[in-house]
């Protein structure tokens, strides 16, 4: 394990002494890609006495409320139609032609309808994380073993029992690898609804920076758009392995 | 009335998927299962005994004949007649003692009440200290023992089960069959279950239903008059159970060989057309 994470971490250092001394002998030019020490000491002081975690705060806020949406939808509504074969003969048509098409191509939408407002962050954050928690909460349900639902029956369970007790913890691992993609999804979106479409937010900050002709502070945005990515995913993945502990991987 | 099941000229077909193509599964089947009676149902493979478990359970539907069960017809399940599953069917997301108290959650019993419960199968079963473990961390014959646990716990009349102990080793296995005598000896129910094992069928039952190979048809039912308690002892030197053992042997290999028959002609009609069409392709190579 620490041996493999070395080896990752051998690269990446790698990469950044040959950066920062191609820098150093004005090999690049400093206003297309800045040295790396410059990056952290923005990023760092940003981060302390700047605005950067009020945009963190900002874009985390956005995802949270869409996704919380998009769950409190989704989840039911996919696990009903995957139990539902005739119910879900009426929906999934309607629910496989909007699917496809990308969260962000809805942002000229969200503008029309909402304005250059927080709503419209929401309204792309749960679009973006609600097909993947449905889709993965309708495949969770249809994928329910046929021994248990006989076997809850046959113990006298009822039909609201069989949901809540069988079908549900059946399509849970479905339900929360959906929840992580969708975590994921909502947290790209967000970035580019904020490029567009709001006055705060990380999305809304590198893209300041790039008028303000700082790319320093830019990059030193998109890292913390990738750490705090990779942050939620690996929640998701901690959250996966406690709640589901029977599935092996 | 003694029957608890009653079955009377029962018929089923399966319609494959290609709605043409009907297999004829169960034929003409008539038994009854009495109170407190033990009955192993034994036969060669695919002569139809899961499906037949399955109907009386309610799980699946039947299309002529007559299934009651208590005078009335079956048809949905019932926690009265409770079903061990040949993989157990226990859920994965449960604890031993999850699995065990679903049924009496379901029959909406006081938590006190299902706790007490739940502990005494628990010991009954010799799984103390194992409560809070999940089904993926058990072995085959700890999840056997919840299986029958759960299926007691919610105190049916009459227990079904299909295969019971098909994936346990001979030992574990002989060691499962003294248990469950012993069980029903105390607690004064019905069993119906199915086996492909002959001795497992003499040993626990006190008949022996012996179907035919496809159609599932009953060809007939032995009674098994060993004394009870009976202990694994006499699998090897009862001479009553050896004999039983020769008459149930020779009474299934006659079916079983008409099973592989079958078998085989479907076999050479398959054969034969590959063969068929092969030469054809051949023949327009050519």
């Amino acid at each position: 394990m620490i041996k493999k994470s070395l080896k990752g971490l051998s690269v990446i250092f790698a990469v950044l002494i040959i950066w920062q001394l191609g820098s150093y002998f004005k090999l690049v030019n400093p206003f297309i890609m800045p040295p790396p020490l410059e990056i952290i000491k923005s990023f760092f002081s940003m981060l302390l006495k700047g605005p950067l975690l009020a945009d963190i705060y900002s874009s985390i806020r956005r995802v949270f409320v869409g996704f919380t949406c998009a769950f409190l939808i989704a989840v039911p509504l996919g696990i009903v139609l995957g139990w539902n074969k005739s119910l879900s003969q009426y929906f999934l048509p309607a629910i496989e032609f909007i699917r496809p098409i990308p969260p962000i191509a809805w942002i000229p939408l969200a503008i029309l309808w909402f304005g250059v407002s927080d709503l419209s962050s929401y309204f792309i954050t749960t679009i973006a994380s609600f097909f993947p928690i449905f889709v993965n909460s309708f495949v969770g349900a249809e994928s329910v073993e046929k021994v248990h639902i006989n076997a809850a029956l046959s113990l006298g369970a009822s039909r609201g029992r069989v949901i809540t007790k069988v079908l549900f913890p059946s399509a849970l691992p479905f339900v929360l690898t959906g929840m992580r993609i969708g975590l994921g999804v909502a947290w790209m979106s967000v970035i580019a609804a904020e490029l567009i479409a709001a006055q705060s937010g990380l999305g809304y900050m590198i893209q300041l920076h790039r008028m303000l002709l700082e790319t320093h502070k830019v990059i030193a945005g998109m890292i913390s758009i990738g750490i705090i990515g990779l942050a939620m995913n690996l929640f998701m993945l901690y959250l996966e392995r406690k709640l589901v502990p029977w599935v092996k991987k | 009335m003694l029957s608890k099941i009653e079955i009377q000229n029962l018929s089923k077909k399966f319609v494959l998927a290609d709605n043409k193509t009907n297999i004829q599964v169960l034929e003409n089947f008539s038994f009854s299962l009495k109170n407190n009676e033990i009955l192993g149902i034994i036969g060669p493979s695919g002569c139809g005994k899961t499906t037949l478990l399955y109907i009386i359970a309610g799980f699946i539907p039947y299309e002529t004949g007559r299934v009651s069960y208590d005078g009335e017809p079956i048809t949905a399940p019932s926690a009265k007649r409770t079903v061990m599953f040949q993989e157990y069917g226990l859920f994965p997301w449960m604890s031993v003692e999850g699995n065990i108290e679903f049924g009496l959650k379901a029959k909406g019993i006081p938590a006190d009440e299902r706790r007490e419960i739940t502990r005494h199968f628990i010991e009954l079963v010799h799984l103390k200290g194992f409560e809070d473990k999940h089904p993926y961390q058990l072995s085959g014959g700890m999840k056997q023992r919840v299986g029958i646990a759960r299926a007691l716990a919610s105190n049916p009349e009459v227990v079904l089960m299909d295969e019971p102990f098909a994936s346990l080793d001979s030992l574990t296995r002989e060691i499962m069959q003294e248990e469950i005598l012993k069980i029903w000896g105390e607690t004064n129910k019905a069993l119906l279950f199915i086996t492909h094992n002959i001795e497992e069928a003499i040993f626990l039952s006190d008949r022996v239903l012996i179907m035919s190979a496809r159609p599932g048809k009953l060809k007939e039912i032995v009674p098994i008059d060993l004394e009870k308690p009976r202990l694994s002892e006499i699998k090897r030197g009862n001479s009553q159970f050896l004999k039983l053992k020769d008459y149930i042997s020779q009474s299934l290999r006659e079916e079983t060989l008409k099973g592989i028959d079958q078998m085989g002609i479907k076999l050479t009609k398959v054969l034969g057309s590959i063969k068929m069409e092969k030469e054809g392709k051949n023949g327009k190579n050519n």
